[in-house]
């Protein structure tokens, strides 16, 4: 819809441009003044106004589009999902961390994780967000929310995903 | 005919297994783990270690050339070569990297 409103307003500025730098003056031979139009319920009107109108107009509507578009609509998402592992874990020792952006993230003591992200309109959490961390003492857990959607998303909707439970790499430390 | 399918069968398991070595990357300098950083074999990104600079990797047994890219002063993206030798071993292998 905004470009479409763009669209029109760079139409209606180039012919309002146009028509201004075409425009002829016609001088009234008996009085000496520029000729103008006598509109009934809008008044009088010098000719060169309806190129003027549509030049604000054109600039009228870009900056209505502008200010639409700027700052970009954002959502609210919602993404869910669990870490398993055979061990007896206490999942709030991990870090869950999302590359690139700094969302609200947590873990609760049962292994669910939430991430909380507010998500440029038209733009998906796998657009933005390239991987997911979850690091802990004992073990790790990586995802890549673009390349195992297929696999990892349990459920989704326009604004939100549900992962299965991802299990967690457990390191075997040398002593 | 049995001999042939066994032979056949020992064979792939042979040529393609592979083996998930688990690797910890170290600053030997500051003893800092070299935390969320890509890790290249081959030219081919294999993953990222995590917090605690730790990464599994899945490949054949052998030798192997890596990189590893991490922030070095004023946050500059820097990259450091070394060699890992997967042997499937279970244990947690500290890598342990002279970074600039």
């Amino acid at each position: 819809m905004l470009l479409i409103i763009y669209g029109i307003s760079t139409l209606t500025i180039i012919l309002g441009f146009i028509a201004l730098l075409t425009q002829k003056i016609y001088i009234d031979t008996d009085t000496k003044q520029l000729t103008q139009i006598d509109i009934p319920m809008v008044g009088k009107m010098k000719t060169n106004y309806p190129a003027l109108i549509f030049l604000f107009l054109g600039i009228f509507l870009a900056v209505y589009a502008f200010s639409r578009s700027f700052p970009p609509q954002k959502n609210e998402w919602v993404i869910t999902g669990s870490f398993e592992s055979g061990k007896n874990i206490n999942w709030q020792d991990g870090t869950l961390t999302v590359f690139p952006a700094d969302f609200e993230c947590e873990v609760f003591p049962n292994g669910r994780f939430e991430i909380e992200a507010k998500i440029e309109e038209g733009k998906t959490f796998e657009d933005v967000i390239q991987r997911i961390d979850y690091s802990h003492p004992l073990g790790s857990a990586q995802i890549c929310p673009k390349k195992q959607r297929e696999t990892l998303v349990k459920h989704e909707t326009e604004n939100s995903r549900e992962y299965k439970p991802v299990p967690i790499q457990v390191y075997k430390i040398d002593k | 005919m049995r001999k042939i399918i066994f032979i056949v069968f020992l064979s792939l398991l042979l040529v393609s297994v592979a083996y998930a070595d688990q690797f910890q990357m170290v600053d030997k300098n500051t003893g800092a783990y070299i935390a969320y950083a890509p890790v290249y074999v081959s030219e081919s990104l294999i993953g990222h270690t995590d917090k605690y600079g730790r990464i599994t990797i899945n490949l054949t047994r052998g030798e192997y050339r890596c990189k590893v890219e991490y922030r070095g002063e004023h946050k500059r993206v820097k990259i450091k070569k070394f060699k890992i030798n997967i042997t499937d071993s279970i244990e947690l292998k500290v890598v342990y990297l002279d970074l600039d």
